[in-house]
């Protein structure tokens, strides 16, 4: 991040690879919406690009980056309440569309259900290592050695360490589901 | 083998990573072990609930990159230069020198990354200062958003027409690229998409000008009556020469004739009504 600071827009790139499915789940998690929590993503990263200076060298990075998605989020609850719509969904409902890469576009039915709640809820009580690989390694489906690249390690202990994260993943879906039992009729 | 070391292993296994050789050894341990046997089934189970999960889309990558190298380009020069330790500094300490404690309190923000909102813009003392920074930013977007009408991609020079239409800018090259999407886009929903924001900078009279020139130009006719409409609607009593021109035009569709013969008799009733 330093280095970013210093004006080396590469180290943005890097960042933004490391961070940006996390960033996207963030969003997910509270919007529901696949473009939009994309261009949320975009606007942290471009807030981040321009006021980089103001990172200090002793702070931590996630904790801001986060900070900054937060207030992101915040602003965006604050125009939806004053603007009735916006024309993101008009757009989204467009169904002459031409769609040029089906991935891009979710899966409606997975996005809406309960699952995908408890899911997110899930990942939010792994640590923030532990949620960063599994997100990169199951959501953004980035090979091991990829991953090892951007995050700067050894993509054999990348596997055990996505194992573990995934395990304890599987053991806080399992204790959601106990504790809303009645909420969630779709995980058994 | 070791339960951890097999547990250890599952995912890996499961995503079929492993060689043949590992792969034998757990498959020769998961027949042993009840306990192991549960750990995989759990971890099948998350991974299957995690491959639902909406993804983000490759695109999302390219635009960043696009904005990095909008920036990176030099167009952003200005903003560049206002960049940096020494400019902040200056600002800070002026605004710390007049004492507000809620200044302190909005630096502070501002350091931690928190961003500056329309609230702190109202703030008539130092207002001033983060209204140039929340510009600053606006041109970021804009060229970012510039930047998308480029793409291959209807559906990111959708997303750039959005962002242009929320940023709500009045510049040159911002109407540019809308009239030239108006009128070239490959995608009809994109020439749409651009006459709707065209219509929020339709107050302005170079625009409606510029609108007229452009109805006289060839374009798609559900496009074409959607201009007229839009110039019937901001009372554009220049257009009525075109539109009569159009409404005469043999070659010309029967709906657009139709339209334009409507459209120029309510826009010289208008003319009339005002004198
Ligand atoms: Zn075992």
């Amino acid at each position: 991040m330093l280095q970013a600071r210093n004006g080396d827009l590469e180290t943005l790139n890097v960042l933004f690879e490391r961070y940006c499915g996390m960033l996207y789940s963030f969003f997910m998690k509270r919007t529901q919406e696949h473009s939009l929590s994309e261009d949320l993503t975009q606007e942290v990263f471009l807030r981040v690009l321009r006021y980089r200076a103001s990172f200090k060298d002793d702070g931590n990075f996630k904790g801001w980056l986060f900070g900054i998605a937060r207030n992101i989020q915040n602003r965006h609850w604050e125009k939806r309440y004053t603007k009735s719509e916006i024309l993101h969904e008009d757009i989204g409902n467009e169904e002459a569309i031409e769609i040029v890469d089906a991935r891009d576009q979710p899966d409606a039915e997975a996005s809406r259900s309960g699952d995908t709640a408890l899911l997110y809820q899930a990942l939010e009580r792994l640590s923030e290592e532990k949620r960063q690989i599994v997100i990169m390694r199951r959501i953004q489906n980035l090979s091991y050695i990829e991953m090892a690249r951007i995050l700067d390690c050894e993509a054999n202990q990348l596997r055990v360490r996505v194992c573990r994260a995934v395990a304890e993943l599987a053991k806080h879906m399992k204790s959601l589901i106990k504790e809303r039992p009645y909420e969630m009729p779709g995980m058994q | 083998m070791k339960c951890q070391e097999c547990s250890d292993q599952l995912l890996a296994y499961l995503e079929g990573e492993l060689t043949m050789d590992e792969r034998n050894r757990i498959d020769h341990h998961l027949s042993q072990c009840d306990n192991c046997r549960v750990i995989r089934d759990e971890i099948s189970n998350a991974c299957q609930s995690l491959d639902k999960l909406p993804k983000p889309s490759e695109t999302m990558a390219k635009r960043f990159s696009a904005a990095l190298s909008a920036y990176k380009s030099g167009q952003l020069e200005g903003i560049r230069l206002l960049e940096g330790e020494q400019r902040k500094r200056t600002w800070i300490e002026s605004i710390a020198r007049n004492g507000y404690a809620q200044a302190a309190v909005i630096i502070f923000a501002f350091l931690i990354g928190i961003l500056v909102s329309q609230s702190i813009s109202t703030q008539e003392t130092n207002g001033n200062r983060f209204d140039v920074i929340e510009t600053e930013l606006a041109s970021l977007k804009e060229f970012t958003a510039l930047s998308l009408l480029t793409q291959t991609s209807a559906v990111e020079r959708l997303r750039g027409l959005e962002w242009l239409s929320e940023l709500n800018l009045e510049s040159e090259q911002v109407l540019e690229a809308l009239y030239d999407k108006l009128n070239n886009d490959p995608n009809i929903n994109v020439r749409f998409a651009a006459l709707e924001t065209l219509d929020a900078y339709a107050e302005k009279e170079e625009v409606r000008r510029k609108l007229v020139q452009l109805l006289e130009t060839p374009n798609l006719p559900m496009i074409r009556a959607e201009l007229i409409k839009l110039l019937v609607r901001h009372a554009e009593k220049d257009s009525v020469p075109t539109l009569i021109q159009i409404s005469q035009d043999a070659n010309e569709d029967e709906t657009i004739r139709e339209l334009a013969t409507w459209s120029s008799q309510v826009l010289q009733q208008m003319n009339t009504d005002e004198i």
